[in-house]
């Protein structure tokens, strides 16, 4: 009995341990601003549907109550949300005073004029408490990807803060660990073994089901280039452009990478897969017809969960093989930033403020808003916890040398991605051989950029 | 005074009209304009450039490749749901009503929905058609995702979804046909197919000219199946003139080239409308 009650005393202690690190920050109350200076006015958010918003808007409430600022938000798919923020930015109409972006597209909507940058705004004492802030609590990658100069194909990290971080998505390998524990296989360390592992687990039966070996996006857009071709690009020592913002994808690094890639997709992949976008990939994945796939890594969430994956626990997760320079990843940090025709900018960055503060960004990732973007919550015991669970790769190393922007900064960067992704299904299709169809992008692309050059 | 008052009338009458005529004509006047310049999004200057852009696209072999993309598309989707809308409303005119209520379910259904629909149903390795196709025997087919079917794949889509509209129409016109020259025809001797083709089918062409002028436009203008299903790909094979001026202005920026993509296309529904409607007046004409 005396025993029991020892061990539920222990519980309790570890059990409030773990309460109190978890919510370890100053609250709000304590910060050194007066948050109710703008008691009244309202804001209008806009969002990607995500489970990153799925996680803060539930919040927004909190947010409310201490400031007495109204929120309104809107919560679109992100291709409508993109097309929407467009429309709204480019008629300089400011129906969002705070809305979601990333690296790539702050680059276009700041060269426009769009996008209010924040550095007045964060050395204002009335309005930002810089020590609560924390800037530096930020892992300095994605810091450094939300900076930019302006200047053409330079000054990334230096300059204008455009945008805060919310969320990471970095680029990681999904494993099936049953599957590779019967077959005899170890998790493939380079690119060449993971092509030979996909191939001989093609269309073999595991768990009752014929599977194919591999499965990433194959859709004619951006996706294919940044979440899987890149990081075995970057990983051999190739980039996408010079110094001099000269187009070297086509070089023999380039074509290499074009190949191996159409051809593992070829060989191990779903037929079909030239029309798979992000979620065909991960609904395929999370049912359980392949064994490996590389996408973004806060897709764990829908592989943990027993009601949206037939596959939960049984799911490894690796960063992409390594090539001749090592392992290496792109990364996309959903961000949110201010427009420049908002008429209520002082409560918009209070709301920014608040949303990407240690105190959200903890509860929201533990509501589903993985991957951290904070040093103070992804060292989180309870987040420690939770990826250990998982059998999750080191956090850390995925943040601080892993992956970051591999893109220079240009206002039309985007729309060289598209072009590439075209010209990867003309490879994976067999229309075209790979060298030819990176000298046709490589001629476009050049196109593209010819109106920034000096 | 009197005189004065009944005058202004008749403007005060059209200024409704006139407002909503400003109100279509302007966009559509801009959107010209921005095709004569080099605009792009996040460019601060804008320059007019006069037949520029049209000349670049004519110039491109992207261009061509949409152009005829487009026509095809048109050509094929009116092929197929003009015989099969007039072969279901003759059906139709002779079965129970219950059909008629069935048939426009596919019109309901949001545009998106149904490409999305049918996308997974096309998937070619977890679709229920391939799996079908594999119970009869028959080979898998690669439907969207093969540069080979994508197009024809999508015009099946679109098929299914509006033959109810041509059938609908059809239907309605030959409810309208009276049965007295039917029933004469038939004493004289006539067959179906005689009666088909020398009292039917004249007596429903005005409305079948209308019919074909909706879906020659809506078909030039098809987006949001293509856009849900292929984006425009595999590789070019499904980039129509639409989603190719769609990507111009949404993924590019480029206001200017994108209107080049869209009036050109405006230009082919024009000159077709305009050809239709005249045979179409022609056709009411010699019916009087």
């Amino acid at each position: 009995m005396k025993r029991s009650k020892v061990t539920v005393a222990i519980g309790l202690v570890l059990l409030i341990t773990f309460v109190a690190s978890s919510f370890a920050f100053a609250g709000f109350e304590d910060w050194n601003i007066d948050w109710r200076q703008l008691e009244g006015k309202s804001i209008e958010v806009g969002l990607v549907r995500h489970p990153m918003t799925d996680s803060i808007l539930p919040l927004v409430p909190e947010f409310e109550k201490l400031t007495g600022i109204s929120v309104g938000f809107e919560v679109l798919s992100e291709v409508q949300f993109r097309e929407k923020l467009l429309v709204d930015l480019a008629s300089h109409a400011g129906i969002y005073d705070v809305y979601n972006t990333g690296p790539r597209y702050s680059w276009k909507y700041y060269s426009a004029g769009w996008l209010q940058p924040l550095n007045s705004y964060l050395n204002d004492p009335k309005l930002t408490d810089l020590a609560a802030y924390d800037l530096d609590d930020f892992f300095p990658l994605m810091l450094a990807s939300a900076r930019w100069t302006g200047e053409f194909g330079k000054g990334m990290g230096e300059g204008y803060q455009l945008h805060v971080p919310c969320q990471e998505e970095a680029y990681c390998l999904f494993y099936r660990k049953d599957i590779l524990a019967e077959a005899g296989m170890t998790v493939p360390v380079t690119w060449d073994e993971l092509y030979n592992d996909a191939v001989k687990l093609t269309d073999q039966t595991f768990a009752g089901q014929k599977i194919k070996g591999f499965v990433a996006r194959g859709i004619r857009n951006e996706g294919p280039v940044l979440v899987w071709i890149g990081q075995k690009l970057y990983s051999d020592g190739g980039r996408w452009f010079d110094e001099n913002m000269n187009f070297v994808g086509n070089n023999p690094v380039g074509v290499e990478t074009f190949e191996w890639a159409a051809k593992i997709l070829q060989d191990a992949g779903p037929r079909g897969v030239s029309n798979f976008d992000w979620y065909d990939c991960m609904n395929g994945f999370a049912s359980g017809r392949y064994a490996f796939f590389i996408d973004a890594d806060h897709m764990n969430v829908v592989f943990e969960d027993p009601t949206t994956s037939a596959v939960a626990g049984k799911v490894g997760y690796a960063l992409c093989p390594a090539g001749k320079a090592g392992r290496k990843s792109g990364a996309w940090y959903w961000s949110m930033a201010m427009s420049n025709y908002s008429d209520s900018k002082e409560a918009a960055w209070l709301f920014m403020q608040w949303a990407t503060s240690k105190e959200i960004m903890l509860k929201s990732i533990l509501k589903g808003n993985t991957d951290p973007v904070r040093k103070s919550v992804n060292y989180d015991p309870g987040i420690v916890k939770t990826f250990k669970d998982w059998g999750y790769y080191d956090m850390n190393e995925e943040l601080t040398s892993y992956a970051r922007t591999m893109w220079p900064p240009a206002p039309n960067m985007v729309e060289s991605m598209f072009r590439l992704g075209r010209a990867f299904q003309e490879v994976l299709l067999k229309q075209r051989t790979a060298q030819a169809a990176l000298d046709d992008a490589k001629w476009d692309i050049e196109d593209m950029m010819a109106p920034f050059r000096k | 005074m009197k005189k004065r008052k009944s005058s202004l009338l008749p403007y005060l009458l059209c200024f409704p009209a006139f407002v909503i005529l400003i109100g279509i004509l302007y966009p559509f006047g801009l959107g010209i304009w921005y095709s004569l310049t080099d605009y792009v999004f996040y460019l601060p200057k804008v320059t007019f450039v006069g037949m520029g852009n049209y000349i670049k696209n004519f110039q491109s072999f992207d261009f061509w490749f949409s152009l005829k993309t487009t026509f095809l598309y048109v050509l094929m989707a009116l092929a197929m749901q003009v015989p099969l809308g007039i072969g279901i409303a003759l059906l139709l005119n002779q079965s129970p009503r219950v059909f008629r209520f069935l048939l426009p379910l596919p019109l309901m259904i949001p545009l998106v929905t149904s490409a999305l629909m049918w996308k997974l149903m096309m998937n070619p390795d977890i679709g229920v058609l391939n799996y079908l196709l594999g119970m009869v025997g028959l080979g898998e087919m690669g439907w969207l995702a093969m540069p080979g079917t994508a197009l024809i794949s999508i015009i099946f889509i679109d098929v299914w979804t509006f033959t109810p509209f041509v059938a609908l129409i059809m239907l309605a016109s030959l409810q309208n046909i009276p049965k007295t020259q039917i029933e004469a025809a038939r004493i004289d001797g006539a067959n179906d197919w005689e009666i088909f083709l020398n009292i039917t089918l004249p007596l429903i062409s005005p409305a079948l000219i209308i019919v074909f002028l909706f879906r020659a436009i809506d078909s030039f203008n098809q987006f949001p199946l293509i856009y849900a299903t292929t984006q425009g790909g595999p590789g070019n094979t499904t980039m129509t003139l639409h989603v190719r001026g769609w990507y111009e202005v949404i993924v590019s920026s480029k206001i200017g080239m994108g209107m080049t993509n869209l009036i050109v296309l405006w230009g082919f529904c024009f000159l077709l409308s305009s050809y239709i409607l005249k045979l179409w007046s022609k056709t009411v004409e010699a019916r009087k």
